[in-house]
């Protein structure tokens, strides 16, 4: 016979100050099975946890139920306290009577009915629940970091260093990510290259490190502790241990294209080319798309002249399997295309660019080897047009801040002045968002030092007039329209995730916008809501290189805590499968998200450290053989009766 | 296809000659055009506060009017626009009495000398039948005489293209009016001032702005190489046409005759009774001097 306590906590007034937690004990009370009910003040207390360990070993109760909070908070709290009074965990429910009533109600009498059902039903359930054993798993000492930008390279390196192997997916053939493609970083104004170089040499040649660059995660399965990864890796048709970077293949590569990727289609580079010098891995790569030698015709002037005979035409894709136990995503951003903003000339103006070809255009390593030349005619721009929050803020775009656009524009303004010292800069805000450690600082000095000119308003049209763009605006200081005739224009484009795939590879949530979703905004912000997928960067929201270095780094050690561990414990609460009942139909194994299920000449069988206990499957079987543990569908039942049946209602006082 | 038709007050008066053309050109295309009996003014401008209905009562009442006369003459719930104006309140008013009850409600007190407005009309423009309606391929199976190549500015100011839960097309990249275009054998221009106001009803208190923008609009035009500018709007032809003239100094003899876009239509049709003989003259001209 189950003998079942309950407890009732007040939790100060929040929720004693809506519901009769009295009235609940009394009613509850008159439940068959409850041999003991009482309320407190705070049952997540010391004391509030000793009244239930005592009342177990006096009253020799079977099963417990905590009407408190929602069993996210404290459920891990009271099941620890129960076990060490000799009860099974499992036995242990708890009826949220806080966010799921007290706070939402205002009415005393409809709640404290409301809380009467909800302890009630969560009595019926306990009554059925088994005692369970967690479920254990060894740990695959790997890590997966998927992107090789500064937030993947850092988590990269951080798990390295304590020991574990990792596994860097880039789907471009180099690591390095946006923050190669910089000129200088503010606020400090080091120079992007100097800084990022030696940490991707260090990942280069990292014992513990394989870099799988041109590739992408194509499918995962398993959880936590073991992760089943697939990895595509494009050809590259070049060997990146022969290739010893002498460029005689570019020499003679008669094939030119636009450089869209690293340069921003500002300048031209080869069929077989490398992104930049201090690329990593530091060799050759051929564009498929554009070879004449890897299609149906066979150019091969590059395999001619290679001396390390490094080239391959006939390379082909190779899928790569590997085991690990964390994954930490860290896939980056793009910016949000300047063809969609229709007023700013939708790509139709050369001397219209992002801020990314801007960053290319002064840096030392650009196309114009850090000289500032605009697109259209390669003239030095006299005077130049810097705007804010261009897709940003905007309803019509994308409704957030991009955080960072304030900060690189105030280096860009300052950067310009700096390269053409008679150049005019101007600067359209809305409003200045400097929040960083020195920030507000080297705006203050841009303003003041640089004398650029900020003006308040933001642009309604750029129109092309001979080689001029007319620049119309508002100042919304002085209330006035204003003309400006410019010889290019700077978007300060906002930043937008590249997370689409990789989410429903990882089947972790996006958000509105679609970056990554994270456990909790405040208390979990590097976790995803999957145990063991951990994010770093700008897929889980707008953040600068400071900003990104420190998630990777709070990233790759929730990664390390995982991995230092033996094995894993796992909820029990599992699909199981009543195989007399199975007809091996096959509709399980089809559908769990988890691929948790497999089919044996027996029937389908549930691999426990997989499942999930989502109860997809359980939903799905036509011949009702499966079932969740403690949560079989008599237990549901049960819950629902109590939440609908006729139960004493307490007078209104 | 039998379709209702509100022409507004101007298309009566200033811009006659949009009307002609237009009707002649839907006519040539199948349409039964049904005039809105009894209809009043649009008001003209919409106003944008949201805590006054005042602004609605009027073109709810032509809406209202309009289903009546929708009843009586069986005719489908297309209600056609010709002014970019008359489109735009018509339409505005149209989504608040569909959107907010509470505005619906006091409308329907107010206006209680009338049947309550079921909202069953569908407003559409000139240029959304032309091309919803009818389509740009059987524009061209009309077509009796290519424009030849003949370089063409639209101009669709702003009221076609704003706010955008009105507006007949993309308010920053629009293609409808050069879509035509080609169909009738021009050559569109795409010049940056399209879609610019052309300072609207300014011309009343500070018309001197207005001769500015208007000089303004003239003239990215012509740099482009237009040769004419097409509108569907009666203020911004008004706008243009007299902007040039106050600024025929500046503009040093680079003006450009403003016409209908119904106009052009028409004339491809070879509808020459539906246009003003000067205006056929004009296009015939143009036409022949490109050879």
């Amino acid at each position: 016979m189950e003998r079942v306590g309950v407890f009732v906590c007040h939790c100060g007034r929040n929720i004693a100050g809506v519901v009769d937690v009295k009235k609940v004990v009394e009613e509850v009370k008159k439940h068959p099975f409850v041999f003991h009910a009482e309320d407190y003040k705070y049952m997540c207390s010391a004391v509030g946890q000793n009244l239930i360990q005592e009342a177990i070993k006096k009253y020799g109760l079977t099963s417990i139920v905590v009407a408190a909070c929602s069993p996210r908070m404290h459920l891990e709290t009271f099941r620890t306290a129960a076990m060490s009074a000799g009860l099974n965990p499992y036995k242990v429910e708890m009826a949220n009577i806080r966010e799921q009533n007290s706070w939402v109600h205002e009415d005393p009498h409809v709640a404290t009915e409301k809380a009467i059902r909800l302890v009630w039903s969560t009595i019926n359930k306990v009554i059925g629940n088994q005692p369970l054993k967690k479920v254990r798993s060894n740990v695959v000492k790997r890590c997966l970091v998927i992107g090789g930008g500064i937030a993947g390279i850092q988590a990269a390196l951080d798990v390295a260093n304590s020991g574990f192997e990792v596994i860097l997916v880039e789907k471009s053939p180099t690591i390095g990510g946006r923050m190669a493609q910089l000129s200088e970083t503010f606020p400090t104004l080091d120079c992007a290259q100097c800084i990022l170089t030696p940490k991707m040499a260090e990942v280069a040649r990292h014992p513990n490190i394989k870099i799988y660059t041109l590739s992408e995660v194509i499918e995962v399965n398993g959880s936590v502790g073991k992760f089943k990864v697939k990895i595509r890796k494009k050809p590259r048709y070049v060997d990146i241990e022969a290739c010893n970077m002498c460029s005689e293949c570019e020499k003679v590569c008669p094939q030119v294209v636009l450089d869209k990727d690293f340069n921003r289609s500002l300048t031209i580079r080869k069929a077989i080319y490398i992104p930049f010098p201090q690329a990593v891995p530091p060799a050759y790569v051929i564009d498929a798309e554009n070879c004449y030698g890897v299609g149906t015709t066979r150019c091969s002037e590059c395999v001619k002249v290679c001396e390390q005979n490094a080239i391959n035409l006939f390379d082909t894709e190779e899928i790569i399997e590997v085991e690990v136990g964390a994954i930490i995503v860290a896939t980056g951003y793009d910016l949000y295309p300047k063809e969609k903003i229709g007023e700013y000339g939708y790509g139709r103006y050369e001397d219209v660019i992002d801020s990314l070809q801007f960053e290319r255009l002064i840096a030392s390593t650009g196309p114009t080897g850090g000289e500032l030349r605009r697109p259209s005619d390669g003239k030095v721009p006299k005077r130049v047009a810097f705007i804010q929050c261009v897709g940003s803020r905007d309803l019509q775009h994308l409704p957030y801040c991009s955080r960072i656009c304030c900060m690189y524009t105030a280096k860009h303004a300052f950067l310009y002045k700096h390269l053409v010292p008679d150049g005019e800069a101007y600067v359209f805000y809305i409003d200045i968002r400097a929040g960083g450690k020195r920030y507000e600082e080297f705006i203050m000095r841009v303003q003041t030092e640089s004398k650029v000119r900020y003006t308040r308003g933001r642009v309604s049209k750029i129109v092309q007039k001979g080689d001029k763009l007319i620049v119309h605006a508002v100042d919304t200081i002085t209330g006035k329209p204003i003309t400006l005739p410019v010889d290019m224009v700077v978007l300060a484009m906002g930043i937008v995730p590249n997370t689409k795939e990789i989410a429903e590879i990882l089947r972790i949530p996006i958000d509105e916008n679609g970056f990554l979703q994270e456990l909790h905004p405040k208390l979990a912000p590097v976790e995803s809501p999957i145990k063991g997928i951990f994010l770093a960067g700008v897929a889980q929201g707008p953040k600068d290189i400071q900003d990104s270095v420190a998630q990777a780094s709070a990233a790759a050690s929730k990664a390390i805590e995982i991995l230092s561990k033996d094995y894993i414990e796992k909820e029990p609460l599992v699909a199981r499968v009543n195989k007399e009942l199975c007809s091996k139909c096959g509709v399980c194994t089809q559908l769990c998200p988890y691929n948790a299920v497999e089919m044996t000449p027996e029937g389908a069988k549930v691999i426990e450290v997989a499942c999930e206990g989502c109860g997809t499957c359980v939903a799905a079987c036509p011949s009702g053989a499966l079932s969740l543990a403690n949560y079989e569908p008599k237990q549901i039942f049960l819950m629902v009766d109590a939440l609908l049946m006729k139960i004493p209602i307490p007078e209104k006082s | 296809m039998r379709i209702l038709y509100y022409p507004g007050c101007t298309v009566k008066a200033t811009a006659i000659r949009d009307e002609k053309a237009s009707l002649a050109v839907l006519e040539a295309l199948g349409f039964k055009i049904v005039e809105v009996e009894d209809w009043v003014c649009c008001g003209a401008v919409y106003n944008l506060p949201r805590d006054t209905v005042i602004q609605a009562v009027a073109p709810i009442r032509t809406l209202i009017r309009a289903e009546s006369t929708m009843r009586k003459h069986k005719t489908s719930e297309i209600l056609l626009t010709l002014c970019s104006m008359c489109n735009h309140v018509l339409k505005m008013a149209d989504n608040m009495y569909r959107s907010n009850p509470d505005v619906a409600y006091k409308l329907d007190v107010y206006l209680s000398d009338e049947p309550n407005y079921e909202g069953k009309l569908k407003i559409m423009h000139f240029l959304e039948i032309l091309r919803d309606l009818v389509g740009y391929d059987k524009i061209k199976e009309k077509v009796r005489r290519s424009l030849g190549g003949l370089k063409v500015a639209s101009f669709y100011g702003c009221l076609l293209l704003r706010p955008r839960e009105v507006a007949i097309d993309d308010s920053e990249d629009p293609i409808v009016i050069e879509e035509i275009m080609i169909q009738l054998g021009a050559d569109p221009v795409d010049y940056p001032y399209r879609n610019e106001c052309c300072g609207s009803y300014n011309v009343v208190r500070t018309p001197e702005y207005v001769w500015d923008r208007t000089k303004d609009i003239v003239e990215s035009a012509n740099d482009y190489g237009a040769e004419i500018i097409v509108t569907t709007c009666p203020l911004c032809a008004y706008n243009l046409e007299e902007g040039q003239k106050r600024r025929k100094k500046e503009l040093k003899g680079r003006e450009i005759p403003i016409l209908y876009v119904s106009e052009l239509v028409a004339y491809a049709f070879g509808l020459d009774d539906a246009l003003e003989p000067e205006v056929k003259v004009l296009i015939d001209r143009m036409v022949r001097d490109r050879g």
